[in-house]
């Protein structure tokens, strides 16, 4: 199946901020947050589109172009997609699944330390980010 | 098979008497009322047990994470969790910074998510979480964004 350029694209674009930040280490909270939405996006493009069997029609399968698809068709409206997402790295991406979900941790959890991360945090982002790049994105 | 009859003896042809085993239909409606809070009160029963029996279960499965991480020679601080739902929980753990920052950390993520799915079941899910300790740490925020129990 064909994957979205687009996405690709929207990761490429959010790598170029997290790179325009890391030139001054002063924002290491928002080098975080955009190491984070940079690697959705390529775990995004990797993964999307996939096939999940039709409800209609037995053995049939249906493509679902992006995790907003991917949520409703599964009927999975009560759950984060950001945990769905986390779910399906380690079902298709396994390789760097541990890599998302730290990064999806960094992100989500910097609200109960401070907004004043370790510089040393930020460049574990980036580290992180850039190990999800290679994989996904060839 | 049992009949419902208008409870009005006036309704009742000249000849016919209300049989014992028949009811009205107010009777019937009394019923499915009672029927009805009686199914709640059992739905509620039921949930209460789900959510004792899922909260201990959830506390379980948190300490044997921290055990298998501490076992890799990794500092775990903490656990904090919280109720996503009666079904659904969340397990964080506050790690030490150079822990946290290591290359072997990235081990406690595969352990994490096999004993993930290893306590998954039926009406059950833990998410495992991680952080890493801090000199500010901002407590009130985990209270308000529900983590009402803490082991240490």
């Amino acid at each position: 199946m064909n994957r979205n350029p687009e996405i690709l694209q929207h990761a490429l674009h959010n790598e170029e901020v997290c790179n325009y930040l890391d030139l001054n280490r002063d924002f290491s909270d928002w080098i975080i947050t955009t190491s984070f939405y940079t690697s959705l996006h390529f775990v995004s493009y990797k993964i999307f589109p996939i096939a999940v069997k039709s409800k209609e029609q037995k053995g049939k399968q249906v493509k679902m172009e992006d995790i907003y698809q991917y949520q409703n068709f599964m009927n999975l409206r009560t759950i984060s997609r950001h945990k769905i997402l986390g779910e399906l790295t380690w079902k298709h991406c396994p390789q760097i699944a541990s890599e998302y979900s730290r990064l999806l941790d960094l992100s989500m959890n910097a609200r109960y330390i401070n907004y004043r991360q370790p510089v040393e945090v930020a460049i574990l982002s980036r580290s992180l980010m850039s190990k999800i790049k290679t994989y996904c994105a060839n | 098979m049992k009949t419902t009859i208008k409870n009005n003896p006036a309704e009742f042809p000249g000849k016919w008497e209300k049989s014992e085993e028949a009811f009205t239909g107010n009777e019937l409606i009394d019923a499915y009322l009672k029927g009805k809070e009686a199914g709640k009160d059992e739905e509620k029963r039921i949930m209460r047990r789900r959510l004792h029996d899922n909260i201990y279960h959830a506390t379980e499965v948190s300490e044997t994470l921290f055990n298998r991480v501490t076992h890799q020679n990794i500092t775990l601080h903490s656990i904090h969790l919280k109720a996503d739902s009666v079904s659904d929980y969340t397990a964080l753990f506050v790690a030490d910074l150079d822990d946290y920052l290591s290359d072997n950390f990235r081990l406690v993520y595969i352990l994490a998510n096999e004993l993930k799915n290893e306590a998954q079941r039926e009406h059950f899910t833990i998410y495992f979480s991680f952080t890493h300790n801090s000199p500010n740490p901002a407590n009130d925020r985990l209270i308000a964004d529900g983590f009402f129990l803490k082991y240490e």
